[in-house]
């Protein structure tokens, strides 16, 4: 692995002992602050994590809402509901064994879940495309090669693995010229034939709708045999996941963002009410 | 990190280049930070002294620019006393979870053109967010103090900080329908070019282009309700219950003393810059000159240099004669624009060509002269006008400028979305004139 | 760069870590606010697992993420209703222990 992918995975493990740590001390800590400085421990850690998997909207929309809005809440809750004079709160807790397995089972059959059992769709799927009698696979990957992109999906970066395969290729094949067109932007890699897959990378493309195709060029004759899967596009980059969920949220979601802000404001204002003092006569 | 080429290649190996880069970059920044909170509490006194007519700091060194220096070194050799009931733990981390706040923000802020130390295509909403580890640096202060007094301060000032969050929010969030990207970068170029109210959209109007020109007034009172909401987020008078010495002794960091103190004033400080910075961003065009040209440079002091003396012969005080400056200043900038030459004069400057360490230079002394002024304005504002009690201050916050804010949101919503309106209201005009 | 050694299972075995102590935390604690933290620890694991099969896998589109925006503000909404609730608690009983909150058991 390169010295970027290290550091990546440094990174996550870093960040999920972090999490782990404040989950744990949020859950047996005897101090009731502490446990509550712990999720902001937990709340830090997860934002990092989405901004690791490139999803950074949803990192700063969680540092925004949940560690200034509702952990602030939280601590306010603590420190009011409690005497001034006790600074090294007691958080009780019942700590039945009957809990602790129940939760250790639980974790045990999600880990039995994850580990074993599912099988995660990882390839976004071939797509089949005649071509000279004969039958070709395209597939199209993210960055790394192997995590697949859907036909029609986003890549959220700027780098995209290209492949294709052929069953029985005909004649010789030399070279496969992969393709990428965006509006005015083009970009080609040229490589050697492989039998079974064929890959290229193509990196730093800008934003936008990408439809790709191949040639195959074969020795002996001059036209290049040309490859393309249905038109239209077959990706879209974008930097960064924010034009996504603006573009769902201004779309198939806009109904369900309208009923969440209703459903906000009815909170502001319930919690308004609920939280009055009373004027005792 | 993936495809990064290191600007500064040391070692050769990627990553331990990319440590040394990050943290050389950090180094110079938190340098920077230290130096200007110091020279900025000189800075404070001196303005203080003399807007109260009297020489504030004199003895050391230079009309007591050692000031700065003797007060560091005070802080740091001072006994370290923790109280007895306090929790240890928290008491000692929490200083530095406020100035992580701070200097998050920092490395996020578009000091030269074309490159910040971490750049976001989030810019904005990452400055907003990291924003809130301060609140809760401030919670945990007050909570660990032990004492009733630093406990009250440290709720009136998260609750103050919080509460204030919303207009702020709302007025950049009417910004950022007119600039439409939320990265910083992004948003001082978008100000290069066009007059108010989207007439002529191609010409460098150098400051009418500016945000706060954008919409006329509307920008306007965008920007001043930024500005009064940033005063409150950084604890600064008008706002400054928490600290102020009649009403709670020192507040969340009462029971701090020597260099843990010595923190929290760096991060007051640099809460300072960070909101300054975003206001000069949005509002007043980041890193562009206020001249995009010689032409209008040359029309700018002319025209300021006319009515100044005319505004002098009129009242004969040099008040007068500076407001006059300011405002033909101004209208030869606007003379320019519609006279001068037009098209990519110089982008991005109007000295330097664009992507060369002069354009950087540049944009980083436009920059930070534009951030230094609204922090003058800050210290102004802290001798001239007296405290709002705090229920006046949240009475302020959430009755008068949050629906301020709101209408205002609608009003530049209207005016982005809808130009055509506005120019047939023009044309109209125009027919009903001739 | 997205990772190459099946971080995807890794993330979910993280979420399910989180997740079980937020449900230890549930059953276990007497204070009120403690149970709400462990609540909040249960959603932010949920919205770990949305933002990992969204991101790592090709299929998920963009619908993973819409979801964990829509889960991080209800659970604001959640939070905030909930400390009201506390805070009435608090008023009413002068402590808020669940255990101890039995008004309307005979």
């Amino acid at each position: 692995m390169a010295a970027p992918e290290i550091l990546l995975n440094v990174v996550f493990y870093v960040l999920a002992a972090a999490a782990i740590g404040g989950a744990v001390a949020v859950a047996a800590s005897k101090n009731i602050v502490r446990s509550a400085f712990a999720l902001l421990a937990v709340l830090f850690s997860a934002a990092a994590l989405y901004a690791v998997m490139k999803a950074d909207f949803i990192a700063a929309a969680q540092v925004l809402i949940y560690v200034g809005g509702i952990l602030v809440l939280i601590i306010f809750a603590v420190m009011l509901t409690h005497r001034i004079t006790d600074v090294k709160l007691s958080n009780e807790s019942t700590p039945g064994p009957a809990a602790f397995c129940a939760c250790l089972c639980l974790l045990f059959s999600l880990v039995v879940v994850i580990l074993f059992t599912a099988k995660w769709p990882r390839d976004a799927g071939e797509v089949r495309v005649p071509a000279d009698g004969n039958e070709v696979f395209l597939r199209q990957y993210q960055a790394d090669g192997a995590t697949g992109l859907a036909f029609g999906g986003s890549a959220f970066e700027g780098s995209v693995v290209l492949s294709l395969r052929l069953e029985t290729p005909p004649k010789t094949v030399d070279y496969v010229k992969f393709i990428a067109v965006s509006g005015a932007e083009k970009k080609t890699v040229s490589v050697p034939f492989q039998k079974g897959v064929t890959k290229a990378e193509l990196h730093d493309l800008p934003e936008g709708d990408w439809h790709w195709f191949a040639e195959l060029s074969v020795p002996g004759e001059d036209k290049a045999v040309k490859v393309e899967s249905s038109a239209g596009r077959d990706f879209a980059v974008y930097r960064g996941v924010t034009e996504p969920i603006a573009m769902a949220l201004a779309g198939p979601y806009l109904f369900a963002f309208e009923v969440v802000s209703v459903l906000l404001l009815a909170a502001l204002v319930g919690a308004a009410f609920l939280a009055r003092k009373e004027v005792k006569e | 990190m993936a495809n990064v080429t290191w600007p500064i290649v040391i070692t050769g190996l990627p990553l331990l280049d990319g440590f040394l880069c990050i943290f050389a970059i950090c180094f110079i920044l938190i340098n920077f930070i230290a130096v200007y909170a110091g020279v900025s509490t000189y800075a404070e006194r001196k303005i203080a002294g003399h807007m109260q007519a009297r020489v504030g700091p004199y003895r050391i060194w230079w009309h007591g620019f050692g000031v700065w220096i003797a007060d560091a070194l005070k802080l740091m050799i001072k006994e370290d006393i923790i109280a007895k009931d306090t929790d240890r733990l928290l008491f000692k981390l929490s200083p530095y979870v406020v100035f992580a706040g701070s200097f998050a923000c920092w490395v996020a802020l578009p000091f030269i053109p074309d490159w910040s130390p971490a750049h976001f295509n989030i810019g904005i909403l990452y400055l907003l967010a990291v924003s809130s580890a301060v609140v809760i640096g401030i919670l945990m202060a007050g909570w660990s103090s032990g004492s009733k007094w630093a406990l009250f301060g440290a709720m009136r000032s998260a609750a103050q900080i919080v509460s204030y969050e919303v207009p702020i929010g709302i007025t950049l969030l009417g910004m950022l329908l007119i600039y439409g990207t939320l990265d910083m970068q992004e948003i001082s170029k978008a100000q290069e070019k066009g007059l108010p109210f989207g007439f002529m959209a191609d010409t460098q109007g150098g400051l009418w282009s500016w945000g706060l020109n954008r919409y006329g007034p509307f920008t306007l009172i965008a920007f001043l309700i930024y500005y009064i909401g940033a005063l409150a987020e950084t604890n600064r008078t008008p706002f400054d219950i928490p600290e102020a010495e009649s009403e709670l002794v020192a507040g969340y960091h009462t029971e701090y003393s020597g260099m843990r103190f010595s923190f929290f004033f760096l991060s007051e400080y640099a809460n300072m810059f960070v909101v300054s910075a975003i206001a000069t961003t949005f509002f007043l065009g980041g890193w562009l000159p206020p001249f995009p040209s010689v032409h209008a440079a040359i029309a700018s002091v002319v025209g300021g240099g006319a009515l100044a003396a005319l505004a002098y012969g009129y009242k004969k005080k040099g008040f007068d004669a500076t407001i006059g400056f300011i405002v033909g200043s101004g209208l030869g900038v606007l003379y320019s624009a519609f006279t001068g030459p037009h098209g990519e004069i110089h982008p991005y400057g109007f000295l330097a060509p664009k992507d060369s360490l002069g354009a950087a230079i540049e944009g980083g002394f436009w920059f930070s002269s534009k951030c230094f002024a609204l922090i003058f304005v800050m210290m102004w504002l802290r001798w001239t006008l007296p405290r709002y009690r705090v229920d006046q201050l949240m009475d302020l916050c959430w009755k008068k400028l949050t629906p301020l804010a709101f209408i205002n949101l609608l009003v530049i919503g209207i005016l982005e979305t809808r130009p055509q309106w506005w120019h047939a209201l023009v044309e109209w005009a125009k027919k009903g004139a001739s | 760069m997205i990772f190459t050694r099946h971080p995807l299972e890794h993330m979910l075995l993280l979420s399910a870590i989180i997740f079980c102590s937020g449900v230890y935390t549930i059953l276990t604690r007497k204070n009120a606010v403690s149970i709400l933290m462990g609540v909040e620890l249960v959603l932010n694991a949920a919205n770990i697992n949305f933002v990992a099969f969204s991101q790592y896998t090709g299929h998920g589109g963009v619908h993973g993420n819409i979801f964990t925006i829509f889960v991080i503000l209800l659970a604001a909404a959640e939070a905030a209703v909930a400390l009201a609730i506390i805070i009435g608690m608090y008023q009413n009983f002068g402590k808020v222990d669940v255990d101890q909150a039995d008004n309307m058991k005979e």
